[in-house]
């Protein structure tokens, strides 16, 4: 007898009858708050580098004038976003490279953070 | 094979980072067949193995926030049955007669009274039983095999070999009579 046959005679499914729920419903409580102090943290660190970097009158100033022609005059994104004057390429860099480095620091602490 | 992992990796990441218990039970439902299949075939006892099993996917909640998406879901899984079912051994140290059954050359008559294949593989050793119901029940390569038994491909090989050369002798004696 080949005793790959003769091992299908034990390959049986066996059904659930209701075996996942009572797994479920005995899983102890995991509150898993570090994941979220994490994100919420990286969020913090990008807002406040965008702040710190751009200024926040101007970032404030843009916003404002964003949502005014979008409110009031009703445009399209694109024709309100080319009404604006475009960042100065330094600035651009500063609120890239700011978010960049937030999203760093949110990656790698999502990566090795919940060993803590 | 590709959307299973995918699917297991985004069930994984909800029940780590938000404590999701329903996606949790969904891995179970996923996977209470083969682990209980497992557990059954490594114990013979239905109770016992539903235990077991039910202590693996607790293990697999407490600890899904250490699991690493480099290996894949069900090694994972299955390595945490594999420490389950030796701790439970270690608690219940076979006797000497058990341990010994096997390589005593059984007489026709025992094997005409005794064994199907389920039973025969009872009286393996702990590991050949392991590294034969994962290759022979589950279709593991010997890669997987050792990666869950945490050994290299060539001891489990031996193990296989030696099992399938006690269960050869069995089931070529049993077909005599």
């Amino acid at each position: 007898m080949q005793l790959h046959t003769a091992f299908d005679t034990l390959k049986v499914e066996l059904p659930d009858n209701g075996f996942s729920e009572r797994i479920v419903r005995m899983l102890p409580e995991r509150s898993p708050v570090l994941p979220q102090i994490i994100v919420g943290f990286c969020s913090l660190v990008g807002v406040a580098l965008a702040f710190l970097l751009v200024g926040a009158a101007e970032l404030t100033e843009r916003m404002v004038a964003l949502t005014g022609l979008l409110n009031v005059q009703m445009l399209a994104l694109t024709e309100a976003l080319s009404r604006m004057e475009p960042l100065a390429p330094t600035t651009t860099a500063l609120c890239v490279g700011g978010a960049a480095i937030a999203g760093l620091i949110g990656v790698a602490l999502g990566r090795w953070g919940y060993e803590i | 094979m590709a959307t299973t992992r995918l699917n297991d990796a985004l069930l994984v990441s909800r029940a780590a980072l938000a404590g999701d218990r329903e996606a949790f039970g969904r891995l179970v439902e996923r996977y209470q067949s083969p682990v209980r299949r497992l557990f059954l075939h490594l114990t013979g006892d239905e109770e016992l193995s539903k235990d077991l099993a039910q202590e693996c996917f607790v293990k697999a909640w407490l600890g899904v926030g250490s699991f690493r998406a480099a290996a894949n879901f069900s090694t994972w899984l299955y390595r945490i049955a594999f420490n389950t079912f030796h701790d439970n051994n270690r608690s219940r140290r076979p006797t000497a007669a058990e341990q010994d059954a096997f390589d005593t050359p059984a007489t026709p008559r025992e094997i005409d009274s005794a064994l199907d294949l389920g039973r025969a593989v009872l009286m393996l050793k702990g590991r050949e039983r392991q590294a034969v119901l994962l290759y022979y029940v589950e279709d593991m390569a010997v890669g997987q095999i050792a990666r869950i038994m945490r050994v290299p491909s060539g001891t489990v090989k031996s193990h296989l070999a030696r099992a399938r050369a006690k269960l050869s002798k069995y089931l070529t004696g049993y077909e005599k009579q």
